[in-house]
């Protein structure tokens, strides 16, 4: 599966991700300004768990940013963290986990937690500056806080895609009968709207139908998502076991709180 | 997006979502599971080949390579396909690959329903235009499994048709 090409068969847009471990090896044969701007897409995913591991260590909200922009930059784009990627090591999130390690043990080491490096070689990654992330309030472990954040990037993507798709396919209603029954009662608290209600609101004929739609999105959901984890992980037995052991990192933070 | 971020959200509901993502049921699925399934084997049945990977999720994975079976059928739908006496092996042995696959992930609820319905339309298929059975199952067990989706109120009306002239088969066979 590493570095297979997908893209001569495919669905009705022709086009299938590769892996991240896939991007990270072409990312290895770019030139420098070619390979920059195609990391900032991959590290696009992962600054807010890097964030909220700092976080978690003890830095405030302003550190922590510019640790992470040290980080991206200082490590990813000197081709550390390229030069030594191998799908072999696994899963791409532990991977850059450990290196995230290294370079914080590094950082205070020499004592230059501030310095971000040379001018010329800044990744403007804009959304950190201006972006609030909540930090729950729990007592877990950096590794813990750098997890969470991960798992609730890639189900923010996956929602995000997931509606767009709904949209773009005249499913609006369907979305927002998913977002009232599953979506919102889990992030907002509260019951779900109740069946009856969003049939009389929306003008569907029946509780079977609206389930029907709901059930509808919750599949697009779970190809999403499933897809979007199968490109961080090396291969597909690695996808079950990284979905059970972020389930029990969670767990530890459930039975935590 | 309209849903909030889920950035700072309890584990616990991350994990709530997580589970979702990674296969979960929803009670909607319970309560309505024959209604559901209906729709989605109707759903798949009038897609076009080859099946959309952001329905199925892995269809390439499952199938890999054996997927340039389908590429001569593109643009026919599945039931188009699985209905048509002079479609060949190439193209059904992917589909029931596919279908079993897609089973076996989902052990319940519609979506297995669904695979199911697809999977048992490939064999039907295959014994009744072709001749050829496509499993290990024996001619007794693939007459039972007709003789019960038979009585699925999700199955249909053609498919149903298709699965009494396979019962039928397995039948002559199984003496």
């Amino acid at each position: 599966m590493i570095g297979r090409d997908y893209t001569q068969v495919g669905g009705p847009d022709g086009s299938f991700r590769t892996t991240q471990w896939t991007q990270i090896q072409r990312l290895q044969t770019q030139n420098a300004t070619h390979a920059r701007e195609l990391l900032g897409q991959l590290l696009l995913t992962y600054w807010k768990p890097v964030y909220c591991y700092l976080r978690r260590r003890g830095h405030g909200d302003a550190e922590a940013k510019d640790l992470t922009q040290g980080f991206i930059e200082a490590v990813a784009l000197g081709r550390d963290l390229l030069g030594k990627a191998d799908p072999a090591r696994g899963r791409f999130r532990t991977y850059l986990l450990t290196a995230l390690q290294t370079y914080v043990r590094e950082v205070h080491r020499k004592a230059v937690a501030r310095k971000r490096g040379g001018g010329a070689r800044k990744l403007a990654l804009h959304d950190l500056k201006g972006e609030a992330i909540p930090i729950p309030d729990e007592t877990g472990t950096p590794e813990d806080a750098f997890s969470h954040a991960w798992a609730a990037e890639l189900l923010d993507q996956t929602l995000a895609e997931v509606e767009a798709d709904c949209r773009s396919a005249g499913l609006d209603v369907h979305w927002e009968l998913f977002c009232a029954r599953v979506i919102r009662p889990i992030l907002e608290g509260g019951k779900p709207t109740p069946l009856p209600e969003l049939c009389k609101a929306h003008g569907i004929d029946g509780e079977a139908k609206a389930s029907n739609m709901i059930v509808t999105v919750k599949r697009r959901f779970q190809a999403s998502f499933r897809r979007r984890l199968r490109e961080s992980v090396a291969d597909g037995e690695d996808l079950d076991r990284e979905i059970q052991e972020v389930l029990k990192i969670l767990a530890r933070g459930r039975a935590g709180s | 997006m309209t849903t909030k971020t889920t950035q700072g959200a309890a584990p616990g509901d991350l994990a709530r979502l997580w589970e979702l993502g990674a296969g979960g049921e929803l009670p909607e699925e319970r309560r309505y599971a024959d209604h559901i399934a209906a729709e989605l084997l109707r759903e798949r049945l009038d897609s076009p080949l080859p099946m959309d990977p952001a329905q199925s999720d892995s269809l390439l994975v499952m199938v890999g390579g054996a997927s340039v079976g389908l590429l001569p059928l593109a643009g026919r739908s599945l039931r188009e396909v699985l209905l048509d006496p002079h479609t060949g092996m190439a193209a059904i042995q992917p589909i029931k690959d596919y279908a079993k696959q897609l089973a076996r992930r989902h052990r319940t609820g519609p979506e297995h329903e669904a695979a199911i319905g697809i999977y048992y339309t490939a064999l039907a298929g295959a014994l009744v235009y072709r001749g050829e059975k496509i499993t290990a199952h024996g001619y007794d067990y693939l007459r039972d499994s007709f003789e019960q989706l038979l009585s699925k109120p999700w199955l249909p009306p053609e498919v149903a048709e298709l699965f009494r002239r396979a019962r039928q088969v397995c039948s002559d066979r199984a003496e």
